[in-house]
């Protein structure tokens, strides 16, 4: 009786004109979005390979990773050319501040099509599932016979996800073929570890929703209702909490702003430098002035940068209420362009940069960084984050499941 | 006309207040606007504490170390925070782009501001209210009972529309008349007429965005036959418009009009710069082997004295060379011609090199405005965009006033250095028989002209704005039409 | 008055839903249309509201070309449909106030609309009741109400009394009596042969778009009109 009513679920999904368009949207966008970060990747690894072949100023600098064509995150901020002058360290300009378009909206990656757009999605699959069907008559004659409600809402639940979860893989599939079969993407063994967590992982993300809007479904009686009440909950879950979470922490956690900082810092070294010049170079008093200097802006950077650490702490145990905040955690840290990877490889330059001491640039080593593994970022809190969004989904089905054991089908 | 036109917008008015939708809406409305104002407000007073401060630690360090070879590294100029930050948040110039320290959360989580409100969640909102406008009627049966009166189908769909945005826009402006409230009783906030102007044609900017979505709405319901498909097209239509068009145009448009890359750029400015140095010593040598052959033995000795100045090697004797010119008037016009010539070929390479450095600036930057003004006309295809150009525009938190601040920043930067070069011109003279001290005079400058930034006039602002808003208008203008089109030719059965 | 002039319709799939059909219901008269479905009888009604064009021929109420003059037309009209749907968060007294405005009335006390209800027999208590609580037999009745406040001289009823129970059905029939009594010009489409011959002054049956036969009162008041019907039928498919 459960094939029965997986196939029915399964084959009323593909007539429906609602999984056309959504098929057509979904594989539309994760296309194009995936072409268009593939370019934009392809410019990333242009700059990059410039750098490395000038290797003046010893800049630290990495390669852009090929997953940041599946999630950006930070990686813009983590190719820039990092190099030392007058005591402090400074990044390079960034390609997209040029074009100050970039700075009004969103990239356009396969993480955004899946957190907002495809969250959405899995509600519109979702809403009208029971509501619907007690609308239409449906529900009354399914449970007429001897069929029991658990078999049923279990039935439809692995019949709507599947139908809604094939045309995904399908479009992610193409885009993926379309991306190894470029000479420009070298793809590690650890990549497709990464890509296929990545994958599993948006899986589990949009399982949350579509059980959450079957839940929806199941407490409302009107399909229009459960419409309503769906993309309220989506707005709230999906823009709300990520973003008001951030504004929140910043309320608890008070950190100077980087313009501050960077002013700060920058009177720090001109200070010290213009004093050791009035004192002459070589003397006693000059050098204890310059380590003076040095020490001051470190201690005015490590101050920020704790309070800054606490902040970003704060702030991601306050969003990860909701799911599409764990999931962007966990995919950014997954694919390597999160917030800790950025941590780790600042802390990495700032070493690299720092610690050469008297060593002459061109006897330096060339920065090496290899970006955190799999298992290092399941390790460091990634599992947390997955499991965040396991539990979600066990709970909108269970809750789903008992309201449905009382659910009113007259 | 008119006595229909009425009751059916009342009934319209009333039913959608009647609905769920309204109920949410407004609940939606008033927590996040009111929590976001709230928030903003509060971030705005931090953010006016740490200008404050910066403006202070700037004041003081020039109190200690303004020496005169310093100063075009001291020149002062912070940006304000916006006047409308408790609104919108305003977007960051590129001051701080390349520090080590910067907020990656803001790249993750785009921030949750008015404008947010507006594009987002009203436009949703629009939508769930006029997608069954049409449709829901038809499948009740009210609306084969409402055309079999004698009430034409525009007053139908007019009536629709005014009825319909009537309620729609309860939520909005009752939220609005919160968040307002609260920025009014912040004292810190303090607005004059020009800000309250500001804020009177953003609300009626974001109305005809509203406006614009719910007509949208109506349109798809006048071209469905059911409400079931007519909310999936408009989701379709409002995925496309709000989240994907604003978002794919810069890269489509970093595609289509490429600019070199900006690592490219640099290098291209590190060899110009590199040929620039080995150029340098060669024309100087021919310089030094005209006068040479010109001037002969005098040259050679003029030459073995390090011309008249300290060396790397610390040879040279500027003293003899003095002693030499005094005596003999023909090697000080000889000298004389040297070091004229010698400055004038420098002159020359310098004028080169900030010539060629400039035309790669100018370069980069025409391609970029170029790529820039692309980007913007591809975003341009969605409401969103234009309603974004003219908010920012109008409250000064854009891209348009980020410019005018640099240029008046750049502005003040020169009126200081004026002042600067003044006080120095002054403190030589008065220590003109002083050796000066390494890194040059120190420079009192307490009294030098404070940088005050003056917004951009409202009619500059509006001036700007007027193009985009015009093509709001021009979209509800379409979507109304194609409504009118759809419903004319419905099938009420 | 309503009057239709060798009225065709033809639809794009090229079904011929009427084929010339011609006839006049005067004054205080009531008409019942039979036939089975896709017979044409909601069609002629459609028509009549100016829902859809006819192919060829005229439709006529009170004088006034119903589809060139669609609004001057349906002054003269109120229409009852087959369910009674209306505005189910609003009462019974905001969906009449509502349809009356559409009527042309305006200034209508909270009295005169209960007036109407209860002529109807709507009972007291579902005066102020919400639409979505009302029976379908009371939807009914409301839906005469909003027929009756308009005050027209002609009233189409499509199918009003399928899935009426029998004791609302009387109550209906009741109200069109009155309503003949005032000189309503009634056309009312129906399978219920029984409620037809209980009501109407003539009959016509339709049958695949033809008008097949009109038979009057005094033809039928004593006879088994089923069939008469049936007995039409036949002869409407062995007819060349």
């Amino acid at each position: 009786m459960l094939k029965s009513i997986i196939r029915k679920e399964i084959l009323s999904h593909f007539l429906s004109y609602r999984f056309s368009i959504i098929t057509a949207l979904s594989t539309l966008l994760i296309l194009v979005s995936i072409f268009v970060m593939y370019r934009d990747y392809c410019l990333a690894l242009e700059n990059y390979e410039i750098l490395d072949s000038t290797s003046e100023g010893a800049a630290a600098v990495i390669p852009p990773t090929p997953l940041s064509i599946f999630a950006k995150g930070l990686d813009e901020n983590l190719c820039r050319a990092y190099a030392e002058s007058l005591g402090r360290i400074s990044a390079s300009s960034k390609q997209q501040s040029v074009n100050d378009i970039f700075k009004l909206f969103t990239v356009p990656d396969l993480l955004y099509i899946i957190k907002v757009i495809l969250s959405l999605c899995a509600m519109l699959f979702a809403f009208d599932m029971i509501s619907g069907e007690k609308e239409a008559g449906t529900l009354r004659q399914s449970l007429s016979g001897s069929l029991g409600r658990p078999i049923l809402i279990t039935g439809k639940w692995i019949g709507g996800f599947t139908s809604l979860i094939l045309p995904f893989f399908i479009a992610v599939l193409l885009g993926t073929i379309f991306v190894t079969l470029l000479p420009m993407v070298q793809m590690s063994v650890e990549n497709w570890a990464k890509l296929g967590l990545f994958l599993l992982s948006a899986v589990i993300y949009l399982a949350v929703f579509f059980s959450l809007g079957l839940l929806i479904s199941c407490l409302t009686h009107e399909s229009s209702s459960s419409l309503v009440v769906s993309l309220f909950a989506w707005t709230i879950l999906v823009f709300l909490i990520p973003n008001l979470g951030n504004i929140l922490a910043r309320q608890f956690v008070e950190v100077p702003t980087v313009q501050q900082l960077e002013l700060r810092r920058r009177h720090i070294a001109m200070g010290a430098w213009i004093e050791f010049t009035r004192q002459g170079e070589g003397t006693p008093e000059s050098e204890a002035l310059l380590a003076r200097a040095r020490s001051e802006g470190d201690q005015v950077t490590e101050d920020y940068r704790n309070r800054f650490d606490r902040l970003v702490t704060l702030s991601q145990n306050i969003t990860r209420v909701s799911p599409t905040a764990a999931f962007t955690f966990l995919a950014t840290d997954l694919m390597g362009t999160g917030i800790s990877e950025e941590r780790r490889l600042k802390q990495a330059v700032v070493q690299y940069l720092s610690g050469s001491g008297d060593e002459e640039e061109r006897d330096r080593p060339s920065f090496s960084y290899q970006r955190t593994s799999c298992r290092e970022v399941l390790g460091r809190g990634g599992l947390n984050n997955l499991l965040i969004l396991v539990l979600f989904d066990l709970l909108f089905f269970a809750a789903t499941y008992v309201v449905f054991l009382r659910y009113d089908v007259r | 006309m008119l006595k229909p036109l009425k009751a059916i917008i009342a009934r319209e008015f009333l039913n959608n207040l009647l609905n769920l939708r309204f109920l949410i809406g407004l609940v939606l409305c008033l927590i996040v606007t009111v929590a976001c104002i709230v928030i903003l407000s509060h971030d705005y007073r931090q953010e006016l504490a740490d200008y404050s401060l910066r403006v202070n630690l700037h004041e003081e360090f020039l109190s200690k170390f303004a020496l005169a070879n310093w100063i075009n590294q001291m020149m002062p100029g912070q940006k304000p925070p916006e006047r409308f930050r408790p609104l919108i948040i305003g977007i960051p110039g590129n001051e701080t782009q390349n520090s080590l320290d910067d907020n990656p959360l803001t790249i993750l989580f785009p921030r949750l501001d008015f404008l947010f409100i507006v594009t987002i969640v009203m436009s949703l909102l629009a939508l769930l209210f006029s997608y069954d406008a049409v449709t829901g009627e038809r499948e009740r049966g009210t609306l084969r009972q409402m055309i079999s009166n004698s009430v034409s189908r525009t007053t139908i769909l007019l009536g629709k529309f005014l009825g319909g945005t009537a309620s729609l826009l309860i939520p909005f402006i009752l939220a609005l008349l919160a968040g307002v409230l609260c920025i009014n009783l912040n004292p810190n906030v303090r607005w004059d007429g020009s800000a309250w102007a500001e804020l009177g044609l953003l609300i009626a900017a974001s109305l005809t965005f509203i406006t614009s979505f719910y007509l949208l709405g109506l349109m798809v319901s006048t071209w469905s036959r059911y409400s079931g498909v007519s909310i999936l097209n408009c989701l379709f239509l409002w995925v496309l418009l709000v989240l994907v068009i604003p978002n794919v145009s810069p890269y489509v448009s970093a595609q289509l009009r490429r600019i070199p890359s900006i690592r490219a750029m640099d290098r291209q400015a590190a060899e110009i710069k590199r040929a620039w140095i080995e150029v340098g010593p060669q024309r100087e040598k021919e310089v030094v082997e005209q006068f040479r052959g010109k001037y002969g033995r005098l040259f050679s000795e003029f030459e073995a004295l390090g011309f008249g100045e300290i060396q790397e090697d610390h040879s040279g004797n500027p003293e003899k060379v003095g002693e030499l010119a005094a005596a003999d008037p023909q090697f000080k016009a000889m000298v004389d011609a040297f070091r004229g010539e010698r400055a004038r070929v420098r002159q020359e390479r310098r004028s080169a090199l900030n010539k060629a450095m400039i035309e790669l600036g100018a370069d980069l930057r025409a391609k970029a405005a170029g790529q820039t003004r692309l980007a913007k006309n591809l975003a341009g295809i969605s409401p969103l965009a234009d309603f974004v150009y003219v908010a920012r525009d109008l409250t000064g938190t854009g891209l348009r006033s980020l410019k005018y601040f640099e240029e008046s920043a750049s502005e003040y930067r020169r009126r200081f250095r004026d002042y600067a070069t003044g006080v120095q011109v002054a403190v030589g003279a008065a220590h003109k028989n002083e050796p000066t001290p390494e890194g040059g005079w120190f420079l009192d400058l307490r009294d030098h002209p404070r940088f005050v930034f003056q917004e951009e006039s409202l009619r500059g602002k509006l001036g700007a704005a007027l193009p985009y808003w015009g093509i709001l208008v021009l979209f509800n203008i379409v979507f109304f039409l194609g409504a009118f089109v759809g419903f004319v030719r419905y099938d009420v059965r | 008055m309503i009057e239709l002039k060798e009225l065709t319709k033809r639809y794009e799939d090229g079904i011929l839903a009427l084929d010339h059909v011609s006839y006049t219901i005067q004054p205080g008269e009531i008409f019942c249309l039979l036939g089975a479905n896709g017979a044409g009888k909601t069609t002629t009604v459609n028509i009549l509201l100016d829902f859809i064009q006819p192919t060829s021929g005229s439709a006529f109420l009170n004088g006034h070309d119903c589809n060139k003059f669609p609004l001057e037309a349906k002054k003269y009209v109120s229409y009852v449909s087959e369910n009674v749907q209306l505005y189910g968060m609003f009462t019974a007294r905001q969906n009449l106030r509502f349809f009356a405005e559409l009527g042309g009335k305006k200034g209508l006390k909270n009295q005169d609309l209960d007036n109407v209800m209860r002529s109807v027999g709507l009972p007291e208590k579902a005066l102020t009741m919400r639409l979505k609580n009302y029976s379908k037999g009371m939807r009914q009745k409301l839906g005469i109400a909003i027929a009756l406040i308009k005050d027209p001289p002609a009233i189409i009823m499509d199918e009003p009394t399928s899935g009426l129970d029998p004791r609302s059905a009387n109550e209906f029939l009741d109200q069109l009596r009155k309503l003949r009594e005032r000189g309503k010009a009634i056309l009312m489409t129906t399978h219920d042969i029984f409620r037809a011959k209980q009501i109407a002054d003539r009959v016509g049956i339709m049958k695949q778009g033809r008008l097949v036969a009109v038979r009057k009162r005094d033809e039928f008041k004593h006879a088994d009109l089923e069939q008469i019907y049936l007995r039409e039928m036949e002869a409407a498919e062995t007819a060349p």
